[in-house]
């Protein structure tokens, strides 16, 4: 009888059925990932969490400035971190991407210009920016008259003032995630995108996770983003 | 007492981790012949997500919010019953992940203007299929599968600086405006060059059809003159470039898919 249930509890224990417990460091990254009182939240965050979760295993969160955060990827404290963008060197990634980051003019509805390829359309234009931004050599190049709003909160008081017709178009670096159905902006403004300046956005694994959690991890997330991509999991909200 | 015996040999049996591999694939290298054809394949789907786009432009247009034909399943269903109907064939199987990953690409693209086509205030969203095709190869060719998909044109007839072709596909484009060229085929190179790397490379033509004449033709196709005296008519095109004046069947440009060699060689889904 003690034979039997050592040998039963030695083959449960060898089964691979316990939760395991992924470190998974969060990069603030607004609207996607904010930290209250230290705290990472946000659809990323929701996102990742119902991936494992849903796969019968645990999160454990962390979010700290990028340059520690990548030193704890590399060291094997943290197992994955997310959002990290395409130009971030020296981190391996999951193949596909989260989500992609396409700059763009966002317009007063009855302005809007669809093709932002025909750029002589700019000529004259006056199209609003925040200060410091890397603006498209296209738009640059364009003839437009460039206005950069300079302080905190710029992105919001430029399409507050894009609603005033303070400006002609305001440039955005990524306005997929301003202009859609559930925010409120999207009934008086439209943006358009400069779709060949596109980038991407990652999840960024450990070189120290070990290959079988890793697949297991990127397995699951690309099973997510089957599903559900990120991007319509994002205008769920 | 004869059964404890067993347990360290099976707690040995029990620890040994399996070595890892990717299921997913077979480690072989695809030939010439596989690879053309599944870049033809490859380019048809496109042309066909291409029409479904021509032909729901007035789903896309109109200023009411329920379009989900448009997302999803739905959309596929059109995209395949296209294919069928336009290439007299059956919708190519799902065994290659290119081919998976460029249907999932076309979901995406649908997906990511969902706010645009269903914005009940815009009449012109500018989801044309030479948009579609610019934004669907930009997407697709960014996954970092080392395949990269461009809708391209001679550089006389380019509109977006975006989609400029290199020497090759420049090179290409001059074979399909040689007399001698049979129109429709396309030209496939299995020694070419991507960045400097052995790729292979393909490219199809693409010919104006009706659907890019009211762009691309001349001041009567222009939508924007329907309905107007010919004194009132424009040759600037809904999108505000000059009209090219191209004709129906002319070279309009082609679909450039290129693979590169390495990486690309040493897998194939199963």
């Amino acid at each position: 009888m003690l034979n039997t249930t050592l040998i039963i509890t030695l083959f449960l224990l060898s089964l691979n059925v316990s939760a395991y417990e992924y470190r998974v460091g969060i990069m603030e990254y607004p609207p996607h990932a904010v930290l209250k009182k230290g705290v990472p939240e946000g659809r990323v965050v929701d996102y990742i969490q119902a991936m494992i979760t849903s796969q019968g295993h645990q999160v454990h969160l962390f979010s700290s400035p990028i340059k520690r955060a990548l030193t704890q990827l590399e060291a094997g404290n943290l197992d994955i971190l997310l959002p990290i963008e395409a130009s971030t060197k020296g981190v391996s990634t999951f193949t596909k991407p989260l989500f992609k980051l396409v700059p763009g003019l966002c317009f007063k509805k009855q302005n809007f210009l669809p093709f932002l390829s025909a750029t002589h359309r700019f000529k004259g234009m006056r199209i609003g920016h925040t200060d410091g931004i890397d603006i498209a050599k296209t738009l640059n190049d364009s003839g437009a008259k460039l206005i950069p709003l300079k302080g905190k909160f710029a992105l919001e008081r430029g399409m507050k003032m894009l609603g005033a017709a303070r400006y002609d178009a305001f440039y955005h670096p990524n306005p997929i995630f301003l202009y859609h159905k559930n925010n409120p902006i999207s009934k008086t403004i439209a943006c358009s995108y400069f779709h060949g300046l596109s980038s991407n956005t990652y999840v960024a694994v450990s070189p120290r996770l070990s290959n079988k959690n890793r697949d297991f991890l990127e397995g699951a997330f690309n099973e997510m983003m089957e599903k559900e991509s990120y991007l319509n999991f994002f205008n769920e909200l | 007492m004869k059964t404890l015996k067993f347990i360290p040999l099976f707690l040995i049996i029990m620890t040994v981790d399996v070595s890892w591999s990717d299921s997913r694939y077979n480690y072989i290298s695809e030939s010439d012949t596989e690879t053309k054809q599944l870049l033809n394949e490859m380019s048809k789907m496109f042309k066909a997500a291409q029409v479904v786009i021509f032909k729901n432009l007035p789903v896309i247009n109109a200023t009411t919010s329920n379009k989900e034909n448009l997302f999803g399943d739905n959309y596929m269903k059109q995209v395949e019953a296209t294919y069928q109907a336009k290439f007299k064939e059956s919708f190519p199987k799902m065994d290659h992940l290119f081919k998976k990953q460029l249907v999932a690409s076309m979901v995406e693209v649908m997906d990511e203007n969902r706010t645009l086509i269903s914005d009940t205030d815009i009449k012109f969203k500018g989801l044309i299929p030479a948009t579609y095709a610019s934004q669907l190869s930009h997407k697709f060719s960014n996954l970092g599968l080392g395949i990269k998909i461009k809708f391209t044109a001679a550089p006389d007839l380019l509109r977006n600086q975006f989609n400029a072709p290199d020497t090759w596909e420049v090179n290409t484009i001059s074979k399909f405006q040689e007399k001698d060229w049979v129109k429709n085929t396309a030209y496939f190179d299995a020694s070419a060059k991507l960045y400097g790397k052995p790729a292979f490379r393909y490219m199809t033509p693409l010919y104006h059809s009706n659907m890019c004449l009211g762009c691309h033709g001349a001041a009567a196709d222009n939508v924007l003159n329907k309905n107007k005296p010919e004194a009132e008519w424009t040759t600037i095109d809904i999108a505000g470039f000059p009209m090219e004046g191209q004709l129906l069947g002319e070279l309009g440009g082609g679909i450039s898919i290129s693979i590169l060699k390495k990486g690309y060689l040493t897998f194939k889904e199963k």
